[in-house]
């Protein structure tokens, strides 16, 4: 059998020259970190169209989806951020859910879950984090009991991205009442669109909405839809972490560059770029992108994953983003104080600067982060001791 | 992250020669180790750069006193299409002939009946006490002279020496038209050595920290260290990945931003964990006789050599295209 054709960045890139046009053009450079509120039905129908063109799920491996290399997967993020492809819905259920299911899910549960998530037909979000779980996840208290063949979910999440477009929550749950922390957590599979389950955005310091909290009162869902063993949840969930090998990192960069270069072209505009300090300021920026960019590489070429390489380029990306909001803001001076005409229209400088206070919290923040490189260098400790 | 079998193998065989001095003559005759980037029509092995840097990085984390980088520098920074360095370039893989560069300083050439004659001075010619040639910058092209006169000055770094180097109407021969190669290749050398005296700066703390006991406990427990040495592996990984990329971009247009880039961040990286070291390591760490302070003087002054942060970055901007 002749292997498939490679896929090529010149295809891509006529596919989204072709596609990412007419109802689409608004949504150019639209969503992303600070902006997921923009433009969501569009957004939503702009994934069926990545969907049924076969983009979703493009690194499953076989049967489940066209197994891309990590080089293809690398030219198809690169191109789609170079077009300005508007932040994604689907990617919790493409890159977090679908994998835990490939690697612990039953067949029925890929059958039913996978083909859809392709599709984008439906949308996930994740229900890991918890008002008294954040980075402690093992103090995790919704509550998930099974009766009457099916299970019912009590409990709040909170910091839930997309909650509010999603059909579907991969909910870790305490279903052992007498076990304690990483013990009797499971892996529940949970309709979003039921009488039991609430959305409410929470209102950022931006002004804007992206995380939500998530109120389960007596949800409930199928008996079966439990990932991995009832009680093994947390194995499950924290497998999905390891998921991730940085692919997706490459594409985010290219929007990094994008935010640098309205910093440069700011600070041209207004004369600080001849200041030698700003200029200085400017060129470690462009260093740490290019930086970035190298680590990336390095990683995606390495021969096995390091189980501590995605912490270490979490810490290296999320430092620099922020240090850029810094920059945007310092660049602008007086001037970024001042906000646009609205009730509270935040330039982009000011949204970079405000939003990416989040990035060395979310997704695990830093001090988690260099907890778990120091456990590779140092030992493992237990938390809570030091 | 893991590399091939071939580059481990070439890892651990000069980590362990080096561990042992690094007798020059076993350096260059028994294992080769001038000769691995020189092509194999002039009497090296043909590898690249990578390799090369491997055993760079290896030589800094021994802090070898040697004149294996300034040797490597020189050799890689001649064009083997003009005769003078095609004549050179057995000489220097085999390590008869013993190379350094002087790139930063003031240098006249005028043309001669036998090549050029060459009026200048150096300073910071780095390990060049036992040069046979030195690779001298008009600015513009490269020159090697024979025999140079480089008088020692004394030196932070006690493990890498430095001289200077001046010329007074010295007969030269044009080895590259193009001297700016050089310099790129002085920063990714000095950057592939600066991952392996951070990587062993920090390895010597880590040590320290897993063993040394303080209120009953390793004081690898403690939060405010664990953090910090976190902090210190961050800055060695990037510093990896930059030193990574550059050696792999050399002989492309990319290594002109992608050389000093690594310089910028692995000398960084470098500075960072020798400073952090001395701090972790506590009042052991002040004395003469633990290592510690031989890491912080030559990653204080690599740092400082041949583009300090500044000039470097100054540099990038220019080259960045913003």
């Amino acid at each position: 059998m002749a292997p498939e054709p490679s896929l090529r960045a010149a295809d891509v890139r006529a596919w989204l020259r072709e596609h990412l046009t007419g109802q689409f053009t608004p949504l150019v450079g639209s969503g992303g970190p600070g902006r997921e509120h923009e433009h969501l039905e569009l957004r939503a129908e702009w994934e069926r169209v990545l969907g049924a063109a076969g983009w979703i799920g493009l690194g499953w491996p076989q049967p489940y989806g066209r197994g891309a290399t990590i080089a293809e997967q690398v030219v198809f993020f690169t191109e789609y951020a170079r077009a300005g492809g508007p932040g994604r819905l689907s990617h919790i259920g493409e890159y977090l859910l679908a994998p835990t299911l490939i690697a612990h899910g039953t067949d029925a549960q890929r059958e039913r879950f996978l083909p859809p998530i392709a599709r984008a037909e439906e949308l996930w979000c994740q229900g890991y984090s918890e008002p008294g779980a954040g980075s402690d996840l093992a103090g995790v208290r919704t509550r998930g009991t099974l009766s009457d063949g099916r299970w019912h979910v009590t409990g709040q999440k909170v910091w839930t991205s997309l909650a509010h477009v999603a059909d579907w929550c991969f909910v870790l749950a305490r279903t052992d009442a007498a076990a304690t922390r990483k013990e009797g957590l499971s892996y529940l599979l949970v309709p979003m669109r039921q009488p039991g389950v609430e959305v409410r955005p929470i209102q950022q310091l931006t002004g804007t909405s992206e995380f939500n909290e998530v109120f389960f009162d007596g949800a409930t869902t199928d008996a079966d839809l439990v990932v991995g063993a009832p009680g093994d949840g947390w194995r499950v969930a924290t497998s999905t972490l390891s998921f991730e090998r940085g692919v997706a990192t490459l594409g985010q960069q290219l929007g990094f560059a994008r935010e640098l270069d309205a910093v440069v072209a700011a600070a041209r505009a207004n004369g600080t770029f001849d200041d030698p300090v700003v200029a200085d300021r400017i060129a470690d920026a462009w260093a740490g992108l290019q930086g970035l960019r190298h680590h990336a590489l390095r990683a995606l070429s390495s021969v096995e994953p390091d189980p501590t390489g995605a912490s270490v380029a979490k810490l290296l990306w999320a430092g620099w983003h922020q240090r850029l909001g810094e920059l945007a803001m310092d660049v602008g001076g007086a001037a970024s104080t001042v906000a646009l005409p609205g009730e509270y229209e935040l330039t982009d400088a000011q949204r970079l600067f405000l939003f990416t206070r989040a990035d060395t919290i979310y997704g695990g923040s830093d001090e988690i982060q260099r907890n778990i490189v120091a456990d590779r260098v140092l030992g493992r400790i237990p938390r809570g001791t030091a | 992250m893991t590399e091939s079998p071939e580059h481990l193998a070439l890892r651990d065989s000069a980590a362990a020669f080096f561990s042992t001095g690094g007798d020059w003559k076993r350096l260059t005759g028994e294992l080769g180790l001038t000769a691995l980037a020189i092509g194999e029509e002039h009497g090296g092995f043909g590898a690249t750069l990578v390799e090369a840097g491997i055993v760079l990085e290896e030589a800094g984390a021994a802090l070898l006193r040697s004149p294996l980088l300034a040797t490597t520098v020189a050799a890689l920074s001649l064009d083997p299409a003009l005769p003078a360095s095609a004549a050179l370039l057995p000489a220097l893989a085999s390590g008869d002939l013993i190379g350094a560069v002087a790139l930063d300083g003031t240098c006249t050439a005028r043309p001669s009946p036998d090549g050029f004659l060459l009026d200048g001075s150096f300073e910071h010619v780095l390990d060049a006490t036992d040069a046979g040639v030195v690779i001298v910058s008009d600015g513009t092209c490269l020159f090697a002279v024979d025999d140079p006169d480089i008088r020692p000055q004394p030196t932070l770094d006690q493990t890498r020496t430095q001289g200077t180097l001046v010329l007074w109407q010295a007969p030269g021969r044009l080895v590259s038209r193009d001297a700016a190669p050089a310099h790129d290749l002085l920063h990714a050398a000095l950057a592939a050595e600066s991952v392996g005296v951070a990587r062993a700066s920090l390895d010597l703390t880590v040590a320290h920290l897993r063993t040394r006991q303080q209120f009953g406990v390793p004081l690898a427990t403690f939060q405010a260290l664990r953090h910090r040495v976190a902090d210190l592996v961050v800055q060695l990984e990037q510093a990896r990945s930059s030193v990574w990329h550059a050696v792999r971009a050399h002989g492309t247009d990319s290594f002109a931003t992608a050389a000093p880039l690594a310089k910028l961040h692995a000398a960084d990286a470098a500075w960072h964990v020798t400073r952090a070291s001395i701090q972790l390591l506590g009042g052991i760490g002040f004395t003469w006789e633990h290592d510690a302070h031989r890491y912080l003087k030559r990653a204080t002054t690599t740092r400082l050599l041949a583009g300090d942060p500044v000039a470097l970055r100054r540099l990038l901007l220019a080259r960045s295209g913003l």
